[in-house]
């Protein structure tokens, strides 16, 4: 009996002895909030690291943790902002998704942050809801550019294009060289819409004047099975047959890599990317010259990914820690990090030290003044998006005619209206 | 008294893996089927009854048509070249006087202890165009001609897909047959030697006979697993180009994660399950039927 209670009396002090540190790193762990953050892509972890650090540096109570992008970054979210369970802070677009999540009150509302006055008033409506409720600050106006080996084009003599026709000539010149003429990132469904885009922009939108283009989707009356959308997907077989063989397996990376290897005379990328094009050394930059000689030039213009925060975590230390983080990211302070390393077009106006090319540097005028339209996908639904990027594939690829391209389009454009 | 007891008892042992069969399983499976009757998006409160109009729009697409096709070719050709490989190297391997077979079994089933993800980013690699390992050997055996997209051509993608899976899926089939070759007993090929029989005549009069209970285990799992697959095709080409390696599972993933139409989603799952069902049993019944005999 008694070494019974003896041995009842050694294990409730063990127990003890075992719960006392643990209960003091809790005590500890309440005064510290970790944030997750989904919201670096692979290509810039310095500068998001460098971003974070700087951050925590300035609130050490408040740690970042990172977690690792995916190839299908908008699938990730979807899947889980159906759960509950978003990052505290993480990339979101303005696409059926995004709305959705802001408007089933899956996202914070940023509006009264000081770094919502400071985003440019007509990035910051495309993340706002009809409630007024901003959920997300863009990093970026994004639009696409074409990248070009100067050296390349200076030993053939060649001028940077100013139309279709004469776009066309230069790859051939490139082509009859043995070299492949453009490089396309065909896995990703931004680099595959861009062809498409500025065809579309300068040879069909343009006809339809400023604003035309939205008007005829609002109104239900948009349609691409017409000579006109067909034309558009014989000029995008066109244009397909100087791409690089296996266009439609070839990701962002891979495809600035071929540049920066000069396998391709020429690349269609992101604004987003522009940091990645100009350390080749080498690269320039034009917009896509696929008007008709001598027309104005339309740009294709969004606005980047944004930046959230979810309502995963409401304790009050959580809410404040995000208004924080978000605060630094779009300050003077914290953007310039993420925007030396990405070279992108700023989205804040009291952005400092900005890094961008100075070919980019050059057109900015153009994108902030010209006419333009989104990225097509953009206005779509995703089951219509899921269909128009598929199809475009089967263009490059070969197997979907212009015509019949035209069509299926179309319809799923018709029969998937983008929700508002 | 005693047996109420002992009936008790059992059902308390059933009870937890009961709840957590319901709970995981069957509680998951009538959600499926309801929500393959509404409209959603995964992401809002509610969802709208909508009838059979998610089952009418799957076969509306032509994206379906597609998926089915690749289906088949993956489970189809795929079971025929697995199992063939397979038991050619089982018995090869189950032969006397061959020497390292521990070396060869190891070799061919490495590939099943890896990840399927880490098996199609290698393959991948083999398949980049000019540079892998494939374009790469072609061009210096000087059959450079033979080199293809391999990955991105539409009557090529589906083949280099059902190759990769094969090398994969090779591994647990060969283990299967080997098992059953070992218990065949020897005398019998010893009679049939005396006999006059060769060894074709040999393999399939006694080899494929006895060796039936292995084979209807092999077709059905490698059938199973060939038809459940995602992260393997996902992983190597991620349904592309187009919709010309998309199989079925990926076109559920797509509609549901994507396109964000989870009732089409599940719509879509349901008609594969039923499937599935309606084949493994008819796969069962043959095969069964073919081992009595």
């Amino acid at each position: 009996m008694r070494r019974k209670a003896l041995l009842r009396w050694v294990s409730i002090a063990l127990l003890l002895v075992c719960g006392i540190p643990t209960a003091i790193a809790g005590g500890q762990q309440s005064k510290e909030v970790t944030l997750t953050s989904y919201a670096v892509p692979n290509d810039w972890k310095e500068g998001g690291q460098a971003l974070y650090d700087a951050f925590m540096k300035k609130h050490p109570s408040i740690k970042i943790e990172d977690i690792p992008y995916t190839t299908d970054s908008l699938t990730f979210l979807r899947t889980r902002g159906a759960v509950n369970d978003l990052p505290d802070v993480h990339e979101i677009n303005n696409d059926e998704a995004g709305l959705l999540f802001a408007k089933e009150g899956k996202l914070m509302d940023l509006r009264g942050l000081v770094a919502a006055k400071h985003v440019y008033p007509n990035l910051l409506k495309e993340y706002t809801i009809s409630s007024g409720l901003v959920f997300g600050f863009t990093q970026g106006s994004s639009t696409a550019f074409i990248y070009y080996n100067k050296e390349l084009f200076k030993e053939l003599g060649l001028e940077v294009p100013t139309n279709f026709d004469d776009f066309i000539a230069v790859c051939e010149k490139i082509k009859a060289k043995g070299i492949t003429p453009i490089g396309l990132a065909g896995q990703d469904p931004w680099n595959t819409e861009f062809p498409f885009d500025w065809i579309y922009a300068n040879q069909v939108a343009i006809t339809l004047g400023p604003g035309g283009y939205q008007k005829k989707l609002a109104d239900g009356s948009f349609s691409l099975d017409n000579p006109e959308g067909v034309e558009v997907f014989k000029k995008i077989k066109k244009l397909s047959s100087y791409f690089q063989k296996g266009v439609t397996s070839d990701s962002e990376t891979s495809t600035q890599d071929l540049f920066a290897k000069k396998k391709v005379a020429m690349t269609f990328a992101g604004s987003w990317n522009a940091a990645l094009a100009e350390r080749s050394g080498f690269a320039g930059a034009f917009f896509p010259p696929f008007g008709k000689k001598g027309a104005p030039q339309w740009v294709v213009n969004s606005p980047e990914s944004a930046i959230g925060a979810s309502n995963t975590h409401t304790a009050p230390e959580y809410v404040d820690a995000k208004k924080k983080f978000l605060e630094f990211w779009f300050s003077p302070e914290g953007y310039q990090l993420m925007q030396n390393a990405r070279g992108n077009i700023p989205s804040i106006d009291n952005a400092v030290n900005v890094k961008i090319m100075p070919d980019i540097q050059a057109l900015l005028p153009v994108l902030g003044k010209g006419p333009s339209i989104p990225f097509l996908m953009n206005t779509y639904s995703t089951a219509a998006s899921d269909v128009f990027i598929s199809t475009l594939s089967g263009i490059f690829i070969g197997s979907a005619a212009p015509e019949d391209a035209a069509k299926k389009i179309s319809e799923a454009i018709k029969a998937n209206p983008k929700s508002k | 008294m005693e047996s109420k007891k002992r009936v008790l008892t059992g059902i308390l042992f059933l009870l937890p893996i009961t709840l957590i069969m319901l709970v995981l399983f069957i509680i998951p499976v009538f959600q499926t089927f309801w929500l393959s009757f509404r409209d959603w998006n995964g992401i809002s409160a509610v969802s709208k009854f909508i009838g059979f109009d998610n089952y009418l729009a799957l076969l509306k697409s032509d994206s379906i048509r597609q998926t089915i096709l690749n289906t088949l070719q993956l489970f189809a050709l795929g079971t025929v070249l697995i199992n063939a490989i397979a038991l050619a190297a089982a018995v090869a391997f189950d032969r006397k006087g061959l020497i390292h077979t521990s070396l060869y079994k190891v070799v061919y089933f490495l590939p099943t202890v890896l990840s399927p993800v880490v098996v199609a980013l290698i393959w991948r690699a083999m398949y980049f165009t000019d540079w892998g390992v494939i374009d790469t050997v072609l061009k210096r055996i000087g059959l450079s001609s033979l080199s293809r997209v391999w990955l991105g051509e539409p009557g090529v993608v589906m083949i280099c897909l059902i190759i990769a899976y094969a090398w994969y899926q090779i591994g647990t089939t060969l283990v299967i047959y080997l098992a059953g070759l070992q218990s065949i007993p020897v005398e019998l090929y010893e009679s049939a030697m005396i006999d006059g029989a060769g060894r074709f005549q040999q393999f399939r009069t006694i080899t494929v006979p006895l060796l039936a209970p292995a084979i209807t285990i092999n077709v059905l799992f490698v059938v199973v697993n060939a038809l459940k697959t995602f992260d393997f095709p996902f992983a190597l080409t991620e349904g592309g180009p187009q919709y010309f390696s998309r199989v079925v599972t990926l076109q559920i993933y797509f509609y549901a994660f994507r396109g964000i139409k989870y009732g089409l989603g599940t719509a879509l799952s349901v008609v594969y399950t039923l499937f599935i069902l309606l084949l493994s049993i008819t796969l069962v019944r043959s095969l069964g039927r073919r081992e009595q005999r």
